[in-house]
């Protein structure tokens, strides 16, 4: 969780000190980025909860799911149509989805018996 | 087991990375565009309006002292000679007919006001205000019955003067004026009194509206005040064209 956590803030560090940046009209192509970022990181920690991650499963999600984020933005673009709205809507319905997950897995583990961990088969 | 927990970490540790990254990014980029006008609270926005109306009013008393001084070395010139003497009185005429002088005299005042009558549902709210058109239909009229200066809300109304509908206001001049609206005219009262009140006229004009309970109050005044004109005329690109021949036959051909 720390490791997690200082990567994520050494990210928005980085970013700020990064010397370019993005110009506005792409705005909407990295507010989808950001959520499909967010929902495959929500994934796959839900993933390792259940002890099911798997490296190319994780990094090939994240990759289309950013990619079809992308796609359908542009499409909608061209066609005067707000699509990413879509993405948009399944990302956040399944980032609170996650979330409740991860949080049922957090307090069966911290409650119940903190000896085990991860060794104890999670319900469901 | 262990190396497997290593991965993961190591996985999702580059995903909250890049996840930083764009979030940042995107901070960025929201700071760099700057928030747009509609993304402010009216209440910042009256804040603004209000800044810029004070603004507006030293950088107004700044030109009326100005001129009161250009006044002074003019009077003091004249003085001088009778020739200029003469410029002088021919300047201050076309001062007062280009309304930069204030003027006092006898008139009338116009108080319109929108109505306090909610619309119905289903109804407009058109009839229910007082619209520009209303003014420059008053105003017209007004010229129209020989009024000699008129201003709204002591906004003086000279010859390139807009009156335009600006969302819940109307802009006259450069000033954003709103309801009630008190026009003040010089002329002779009963002309411009009897002029509103013609057959047709503007009150027939505005039946509908007073009807919906739009308010029109018509005084006549022995002595009114008409400030004048606060703000500056600019010529980009109007330059004068003397009573030359070729101006003369240029009109008479066109």
């Amino acid at each position: 969780m720390l490791y997690l956590l200082t990567s994520f803030a050494l990210g928005i560090v980085a970013g700020f000190f990064l010397p370019f940046s993005i110009p506005i009209t792409l705005g909407k192509y990295l507010s989808v980025a950001v959520l499909a970022a967010l929902d495959s990181i929500l994934g796959g920690g839900k993933a390792v909860f259940r002890k099911r991650f798997n490296i190319s499963l994780f990094v090939s999600g994240f990759v289309s799911n950013t990619f079809l984020a992308f796609l359908l933005t542009y499409i909608g673009d061209r066609l005067g149509v707000e699509l990413y709205l879509a993405a948009i809507i399944t990302f956040g319905v399944r980032i609170f989805q996650n979330l409740s997950i991860l949080r049922v897995y957090f307090f069966q583990r911290f409650s119940t018996d903190h000896q085990q961990g991860f060794s104890k088969p999670p319900l469901e | 087991m262990r190396k497997k927990i290593k991965d993961w970490i190591l996985f999702l540790s580059l995903g909250c990375f890049a996840l930083g990254i764009l979030i940042a990014f995107q901070f960025k980029g929201q700071e760099k565009q700057g928030f747009p006008l509609a993304a402010y609270r009216s209440i910042d926005l009256i804040q603004m309006l209000q800044n810029s109306q004070k603004q507006n009013i030293t950088l107004e008393t700044q030109i009326s002292k100005l001129r009161t001084h250009l006044a002074e070395y003019e009077i003091s010139r004249t003085q001088k000679g009778n020739l200029t003497h003469e410029l002088g009185k021919e300047l201050e005429r076309a001062r007062m007919e280009a309304g930069m002088i204030a003027v006092k005299g006898p008139g009338i005042e116009v108080v319109l006001n929108d109505s306090i009558q909610k619309p119905k549902p289903g109804e407009g709210d058109y009839f229910y205000l007082v619209h520009d058109v209303d003014l420059t239909e008053l105003t017209n009229e007004l010229w129209a019955a020989g009024a000699e200066a008129i201003s709204i809300n002591n906004e003086r109304i000279i010859a390139d003067s807009p009156i335009r509908c600006v969302g819940p206001t109307i802009l006259v001049n450069t000033f954003h004026v709103s309801p009630p609206y008190i026009v003040k005219a010089i002329g002779d009262p009963d002309t411009l009194d009897t002029a509103l009140k013609m057959q047709g006229g503007f009150l027939d004009a505005m039946q509908i509206s007073t009807a919906h309970g739009v308010t029109i109050k018509i005084s006549r005044k022995k002595r009114l005040i008409i400030p004048a004109f606060g703000g500056t005329l600019t010529f980009h690109y109007a330059l004068p064209a003397f009573n030359s021949k070729r101006v003369r036959s240029s009109l008479r051909g066109g």
